[in-house]
């Protein structure tokens, strides 16, 4: 039923770790970004920078990182610890460029058991010898570590430094902020025990330590009983610990104990008595999150407000402890992790903004390298390049080319990104309207010796236009140009190895040099017969006369020779013909009966192999246009035959012999799409433009032709034209007569733009009418020690992302919701017009309302209508005072839709005298608990509840006297802690929760009985592993062979951007059935099975076991084709169709996105 | 609230300690759902429930035990003092003009004991799913009912009053085990249908039973002799030993699974007869009630009694099974119990023993048949999965809820009423309504402060 696919996987990083991972030696950052691992090497052309080496999906969400390193391995090990509880070690397989699963997943999970309320954490001890593991509150799970014992007990060599099963250990400190391992001193040959510290919150809230003593009984008899481990023996620190303190850092010999990190001071404790001393407070009072060491004295620490700072430990002569100092290095994005890397480098993973490496310095810092992140995405909107708005119809082709802009990032990491994933088209220059249709566009060189092509061709319909371009990108037009003839339209125009021109119209075939403006041949077709189609390559051009006569030209000697010439029977017509200098000495055409494509000979013109392109299924299909180019590596050149109905069909050509293998068949339209070649950036290999309805670059790409769309969808004919101003560019003409120079990549790749705000963008409400966004932000500041939050309207040009005008809110009052409409001006002739409704809410405290006897009637939020002046100003219209938060607002039959507090409330924009409207209400109801998301659909109004899933109101505006009323309709009975929700399809609602899952409700209105059409029944559910913050609906047409149909787009906390799709009703058993084959056959490292990674899971239901239910994970099918040959047959096998077919379908779905 | 949701959306907490938080504070706003009602009969002309229409109550006898599906959260299960039982479905009902609701039972069986006076004494949903579920009474059966037609599919004499009966949901095994007048736990095997065999150990009426919650093969039982036992039913000398309620410090060497308490066969639980037991969810604990008027919270890691002490409020003095309510762990950070007074439902903090709230019965005139004796008793608590709502049994005959109610809610009525008020009679009554029931939770508040 449903189909998930990512446009931009999640880039926030949680986790980071500096391993010898790749290579012996070799010194790699290793990333977790949600689910994905990303292998970072030193770039060996700037070693200080990082470059990306690997990207590998990991079933689970990555929670934990740590090292390991057994004793017979070269390299580092990883060990990844994820939220579903599995932890499992992985090393690199340098061979088959994989993850190698080193020891396969173990489950820890506890049912009963609380997560762990400060983040999973795992220690070695000082000794090497065990691994402690924290998932869960109150419990502590030691992992022994394999190590050279005696007797019996004895380790083999190469299972030294494994892990062994784990032991949990409960302790009574269920809140625990920060655990560690302390470096003990020990007298004697006889290791003592390891000693693991805790700072622990109690059930009076106040902040104790206490270090316990790790007792370890291995095991008489390992297989029949687990060894046992305690933390009994323990011992409280003495003095005084501060409410804030957070974090502890252990300090190494010679130094020993162990410093608490606070929000006013650090102090230190020793390893001895565990007395707190050396307490000293900070300049200013702050919230640590993050800390790594450089060496043994000198710490770094990261605070909430992304301010860096360097702790030195001070040593007395015996190398003891004696006082600490902490200074600020400088400013960098709020980190959750910091890896040292080397020589004063620090990498600065982050969630809420971009990561970064610094270089410390001398006072300060040096940001050397940011990677890009989106993560959190609170809110975005999409906009199509052809008519930005929200409704906008987009490309079913390929959705991921709709622009979306994210509000992206926290407090002052805050930035509004622009996000589209396809070809970039960039243009570079306008030549301007040519005032007739295009007919084509050529790009030449004016002399032999320039490497750069300068003069543009301009074809028209009844003349032909010359373009002179300089080195400095100045145009200028030539009335003449070599001689060449000006008063046709150009069938081709190009240069000859030797650098003469040739240019082919209708009635001839002109040769002229370069140099001087005269033609140096040319060659008349026959009286009555016209040129109708011209193939060129090197020195040869074959033309075709009417489809009837095929000529083929030799210009080599200065003049055109015929070379040979054939006249095709009336049966036999061509249709198109192509030259490629991939196979010499042939031609190929195509003929308008059967479908027939030929390779014939150019010395007699002769067929040497002849297939028929169309499926016996379609007879009529006409080959319409035929282009030959070198795609893939190491893989023969394509045939690309365009036909008449819009299909695209390739064959590999192995020779000449045997030209038509393996066959593919793809849809770009409905009418003949043209090809044009561009040279790649290698100078090997050549991507194809194809110009049609949806206009595609192909390119070769991980040994697979891919098809991508490009926003080009004017264009008309396009050319390479490699100009010495605009390198790399293409000539575009577009079907109302516009000439435009454009860059278009190689490759599909995902473009984020940034634009700072430095303030949290909360919300975005966009109007294409105003041209122009509406963003609710909020700013955090510390100011002396206060955290100072103040939450703003901003009114922002949509093109120069310009603030126009900002309304600032009250103290305290923080921006909650905001969208655009429509609303009664005021003129009193019913008229709209364009405004803004933002809701806010009052910081509140918790305690306060949950305290029934507070003060009622307090106003704790707003919601506010602006209008846009026509200065570009917001003005205020009118306000409305709430007791509470305005969650969510939408739109139903010309009503403004509230989501408050408790209720869902229908408010009328009246005007009751002409000047001031005033906000009524029409009509509420109350949700199970909160409401937190709305979609309208109609008068249907789908509400996400904090904790009790979607229900589905109607809203019947009142008449003839009776009020308006607002009523439950249908609603899911789970507990869904729901964050977003959108209509996808009539009477089809797509959920997400806060635990990360997708859930597709159906309300079954034709239901037998009306408890049936009470119930939404959830038809598809799957896990996605990452909390998605919104969902935006999309509307695509879709083409009737299309396998998904996009719906909506979905953004996560994790920084991920994903496209829902539906499944067209014939696909569905095909697509689930394939997954299933997949899931069964691709392997994940920690070999976690898929189901478990897919299945919905929420506090109350697990379905690990049954995995995802009629929801298709769009990445593990498209793993399809990376698979093996021999995998790929197997699961076509299963499904009885060929591997083509299936490729094919695989393929249709990775165009998607 | 708003800044726990700003902070989920940033991912800077997870949605977990949203979660726990809300869950806490909808956890201390519990109080009654005075418009929820359970009655045999529907509002048929009827448009409010008021002095004018009270409809019949839900057993007219009273009702011994209820029962909650820990599926969906959804069916309800009902016995009555005079061997009836019902079935409920808590999503549906009918409501009335101002808001109240009506549950009609699925099913209705008026007699399910040769006698009626011989009444059912606790009833549980089967424990793989709720098409069935099994009732135990005074009529010295265990009997496994289909819960659609509510017929019975099996019966087990048992000889001699079953006072209570438990299914483990962990387990492979399908074994009830009885706690009856007999001083043996009794085991019925569901799938042979056989009595398989009895654990002998108590010297009195066996009153209540619970199996491990983890450990397929743990029971624990408790009986009028004052013991509470521990049960390993794989074993053929079964008892593991009895709990002491003045052993506060355990026996150190313990495996967490309550098998510490192997060594003691001496103590007692309670200086009366024990007529509840519970675990909570993750096994640390095992929470015992006895008519001592006490509750004892034993951690099961050692077997010590944790002195917990809940005060003089309690009250308990008959010989029937009266068990605590100890809601899942995931809803209750600092975990809470709730206990069955007469009149009231008491809320406990378990570590602590500090009184949290009563939640007062309303007052309401006795529609019951006045015979019942010691009509304000109440007799069982059930927890709703999946909702933070408690259902409750009383001697008078009522099934009452209890629901979370928060500032947020006074507001939200206040928010609705607003559509609702057409006249200005329904909002001065209204008002009294909103006024009345402010005064009740200023009432309770203040009355913690005391404490």
């Amino acid at each position: 039923m449903a189909y998930l696919a990512p446009i931009h996987r999640p880039s926030s990083v949680r986790h980071a770790i500096k391993l010898s991972f790749l290579a012996p030696g070799s010194e790699d950052l290793i990333l977790a970004k949600a689910n994905r691992l990303e292998i970072w090497a030193p770039n060996p052309q700037q070693p200080d920078l990082l470059s990306l080496q690997h990207s590998k999906t990991l079933y689970g969400k990555v929670t934990l990182f740590h090292k390991l390193r057994p004793a017979a391995s070269q390299t580092d090990h990883l060990f990844v610890g994820t939220d579903r509880y599995h932890y499992f070690t992985l090393s690199w397989d340098a061979e088959r460029k994989e993850l190698h699963t080193e020891k396969s997943y173990v489950d820890i999970a506890e049912k009963a058991a609380r997560d762990s309320q400060t983040g999973d954490r795992i220690h070695i001890d000082p000794s090497g010898r065990f691994v402690s593991l924290e998932c869960h509150e109150g419990v502590v799970n030691i992992l022994p570590i394999a190590h050279a014992g005696k007797g019996k007990r004895k380790a083999a060599d190469n299972e030294i430094g494994e892990l062994q099963d784990p032991v949990p250990v409960r302790i009574p400190e269920l809140f625990a902020r920060s655990t560690c391992f302390v470096h003990k001193r020990h007298g004697g040959t006889r290791l003592a025990n390891p000693e693991f510290a805790v700072l622990w919150e109690d059930s009076t809230s106040k902040v104790r330590l206490i270090v316990r003593e790790l007792e370890f009984q291995p095991s008489l008899r390992p297989k029949d009983e687990p060894p046992t481990a305690e933390l009994e023996k323990a011992r409280d620190a003495q003095g005084e610990i501060e409410l804030g303190a957070s974090h502890l850092i252990p300090l190494p010999p010679p130094m020993y104990g162990l410093l608490v990190i606070g929000e006013t001071r650090i102090s230190y404790v020793d390893e001895w008595n565990y007395q707190v001393t050396h307490t000293q407070p900070l300049d200013s009072a702050t919230v640590f999150v993050a800390w790594c060491a450089v060496d043994e004295q000198r710490y770094v620490l990261a605070d909430d407000y992304g301010t860096l700072y360097l702790l030195f430990v001070q040593q007395n002569s015996s190398g003891e402890y004696s006082g600490h100092a902490i200074d600020a290095l400088g400013e960098t994005s709020r980190a959750s992790t910091l890896v040292y890397l080397e020589a004063g480098r620090i990498f600065v993973g982050s969630h809420q903004g971009d990561s970064q490496i610094i270089q410390i310095k001398e006072g300060g810092l040096d940001i050397i390298q940011t990677f890009p992140n989106i993560a959190p995405i609170l809110d975005f909107t999409v906009m199509d390049m052809g008519n930005r708005s929200v409704d906008a119809v987009v490309n079913e082709f390929s959705s991921g080319q709709a622009r979306i802009v994210t509000g992206s990032g926290a407090y002052k990491d805050g930035s509004l990104r622009s996000v589209r994933s396809g070809v970039g088209l960039e243009d570079v220059g306008s030549i301007g309207a040519m005032g007739a249709p295009v007919t084509g566009i050529f790009g030449l060189r004016s002399s032999g010796k320039s490497q750069y092509a300068d003069t543009l061709l301009v074809s028209l319909v009844a003349s032909t236009r010359v373009f002179r371009f300089e080195a400095d990108g100045e145009v200028e037009e030539v009335e003449a140009f070599g001689g060449l003839e000006m008063g046709e339209a150009t069938l081709y125009a190009g240069n000859l190895p030797s650098g003469r021109f040739v240019q082919v119209t209708s009635s001839t075939v002109l040769l002229a040099d370069a140099g001087e403006s005269m033609v140096s041949g040319s060659w008349q077709p026959p009286s009555r017969s016209s040129i109708t189609a011209v193939a060129a390559e090197d020195d040869k051009v074959l033309v075709s006369l009417g489809g009837a006569v095929l000529v083929v030209l030799d210009l080599a000697g200065g003049g055109v020779n015929v070379q040979a010439q054939r006249d095709f029977p009336g049966s036999e017509q061509v249709s198109c013909i192509a030259l490629s200098k991939s196979v010499p000495g042939t031609c190929i055409a195509g003929f308008w009966q059967d479908s027939k494509v030929a390779f014939l000979s150019l010395s007699d013109l002769q067929p040497i192999a002849t297939t028929t392109v169309a499926d016996e299924a379609d007879g009529l299909a006409v080959p319409r246009s035929l282009l030959i180019a070198k795609i893939l590596p190491d893989a023969p050149p394509t045939l690309f035959v365009g036909l008449a109905d819009g299909n695209v069909v390739t064959y590999l050509i192995e020779s000449a012999q045997r030209p038509f293998t393996a066959r593919k068949g793809i849809v770009l339209g409905t009418q003949q799409p043209n090809f044009a070649l561009l040279p790649r950036g290698d100078g090997v290999l050549q991507n194809v433009f194809a110009t049609c309805e949806h206009p595609s670059l192909i390119y070769g790409s991980e040994g697979r032709v891919v098809y991508s769309a490009v926003t080009a969808e004017t264009a008309q004919s396009i050319c390479s034209f490699d100009c010495e101003a605009y390198p790399g560019a293409i000539a575009i003409a577009s079907a109302d007569g516009e000439v435009t120079l454009a860059v278009v990549d190689e490759e599909r790749t995902t473009h984020v733009q940034t634009l700072v705000v430095k303030e949290m963008v909360r919300r975005i409400a966009y109007s294409a009418e105003l041209n122009a966004f509406g963003l609710g932000t909020i700013r955090r500041t510390l100011e002396k020690g206060v955290e100072v939050v103040s939450s703003r309207f901003r009114l922002v040009d949509e093109v120069a992302f310009q603030e126009l005008h900002s309304f600032g809110l009250k103290e305290d009052e923080l921006v909650e919701s905001c969208m655009r409409c429509q609303l009664d001006d005021g003129s009193g002739t019913g008229e709209t017009a364009e405004r803004f409704v933002v809701g806010t809410a009052f910081l509140d405290d918790d305690a306060t309302a949950g305290d029934a006897s507070g003060v009622k009637g307090q106003v704790r939020g707003r919601l506010l209508v602006f209008e846009v002046t026509e200065e570009r100003k917001l003005k205020i219209v009118t306000e409305l005072s709430l007791r509470g938060a305005c969650r969510c607002l939408g739109m139903c039959a010309g009503r403004i839709v509230a989501a408050l507090i408790k209720t869902v409330v229908i408010y009328a924009f009246e005007y009751q005298t002409p000047s001031t409207p005033f906000l009524v209400k029409k009509a509420a109801y109350r949700t199970a608990t909160a409401p937190i998301d709305l979609a309208v659909t109609g008068t249907t109004i789908a509400v996400t509840d904090l904790m009790k899933s979607v229900s589905l109101l109607q809203y019947t505006p009142g008449r003839a006297g009776a009020p308006d009323s607002l009523g439950e309709i249908a609603r899911h009975f789970e507990t869904l802690w729901g964050t977003a929700v959108a209509n996808v399809a009539e009477n089809t609602y797509l959920a997400s929760d806060a635990e990360g899952n997708l859930v597709v409700l159906q309300h079954d209105i034709n239901g037998y009985s009306d408890e049936d059409k009470r119930r939404l029944r959830p038809v598809s559910e799957m896990l996605l592993g990452e909390m998605v913050n919104r969902i935006r609906p999309i509307s695509v047409q879709p083409s009737p062979n299309a396998l998904v149909i996009p719906r909506a787009f979905l953004a996560t906390v994790e920084g991920g951007v994903y496209v829902f799709c539906l499944i067209a009703p014939g696909h569905q058993d095909t697509l689930m059935r394939l997954q299933t084959l997949l899931a069964e056959r691709v392997v994940s490292p920690g070999l976690v099975p898929f189901n478990k990674w897919r299945g919905f899971r929420s506090q109350v239901r697990d379905a690990g076991e049954e995995g995802p239910t009629r929801f298709v994970d769009g990445e593990l099918v498209e793993r399809f084709l990376d698979a093996a040959l021999e995998v790929q047959e197997e699961v076509a096998g299963e499904l009885g169709r060929s591997v083509e077919e299936v490729r094919g379908w695989v393929e249709a779905l990775r165009r998607i996105h | 609230m708003n800044s726990f949701l700003l902070n989920r959306q940033l991912g800077s907490v997870s949605p977990q300690a949203l979660a726990q938080a809300h869950n806490h504070h909808l956890l201390q706003a519990l109080q009654a759902a005075p418009g929820v009602h359970f009655s045999q009969v529907g509002l048929g002309e009827h448009e409010v429930i008021d002095a004018a229409y009270r409809p019949p109550v839900a057993h007219a006898a009273g009702v011994n035990s209820i029962a909650i599906d820990r599926f969906e959260g959804r069916y309800l299960l009902s016995g009555g003092a005079d061997s009836s039982v019902a079935i409920w479905d808590l999503e549906r009902a009918e409501s009335t003009t101002d808001g109240a609701v009506l549950h009609l039972p699925l099913g209705h069986a008026a007699k399910t004991s040769m006698t009626g006076r011989l009444g059912i004494t606790q009833v549980s949903f089967y424990p793989f799913d709720s098409l069935a579920f099994l009732t135990s009474g005074y009529d010295r059966t265990l009997k496994l009912f289909d819960s659609e037609t509510l017929t019975a599919s099996a019966t087990f004499d048992l000889e001699s009053t079953v006072h209570a009966h438990a299914t483990s949901v962990v387990a492979m095994h399908l074994l009830v085990a009885c706690a009856s007048q007999h001083p043996a736990v009794r085991l019925v095997d569901l799938r042979t249908g056989s009595s398989t065999h009895s654990l002998a150990g108590h010297s009195g009426s066996v009153l209540s039973v619970a199996w491990h919650p983890k450990d397929e093969n743990i029971l624990a039982s408790g009986a009028t002799d004052g013991t509470c036992r521990l049960w390993d039913v794989r074993r053929s000398a079964s008892s593991l030993g009895v709990l002491d309620m003045d052993d506060s410090i355990g026996i150190v060497g313990h495996d967490g699974k309550g098998l510490g308490s192997r060594r003691r066969e001496r103590g007692k639980a309670h200086n009366g007869a024990v007529n509840g037991t519970t675990w909570t969810e993750d096994g640390q604990f095992l929470v015992t009630t006895g008519t001592d008027k006490r509750m004892r919270v034993f951690d099961m890691s050692t077997g010590a009694n944790t002195l917990a002490n809940f005060g003089p409020a309690l009250e308990n003095s008959q010989n029937t099974t009266l068990t605590p309510l100890v809601p899942p762990s995931m809803y209750s950070h600092t975990r809470t119990i709730y206990y069955p007074n007469a009149g009231e439902i008491l809320c406990f903090g378990m570590q602590s023993g500090s009184l949290h709230k009563r939640l007062r019965v309303p007052q309401s005139t006795p529609y019951a048949s006045h015979n019942v004796r010691n009509p304000n008793r109440t007799t069982s608590l059930a927890w709703r999965a999946h909702h933070i709502e408690i259902c409750s049994s009383h001697a008078d005959g009522m099934i009452r809820c209890w629901r979370p109610r928060t500032a947020e809610d006074v507001e939200a009525e206040e928010e609705e009423g607003f559509a609702a008020d057409e006249t200005a009679q329904t909002e001065t009554v209204e008002r009294k309504r909103k006024r009345d029931e402010l005064n009740q939770i200023l009432q309770d508040l203040t009355k913690r402060r005391e404490m």
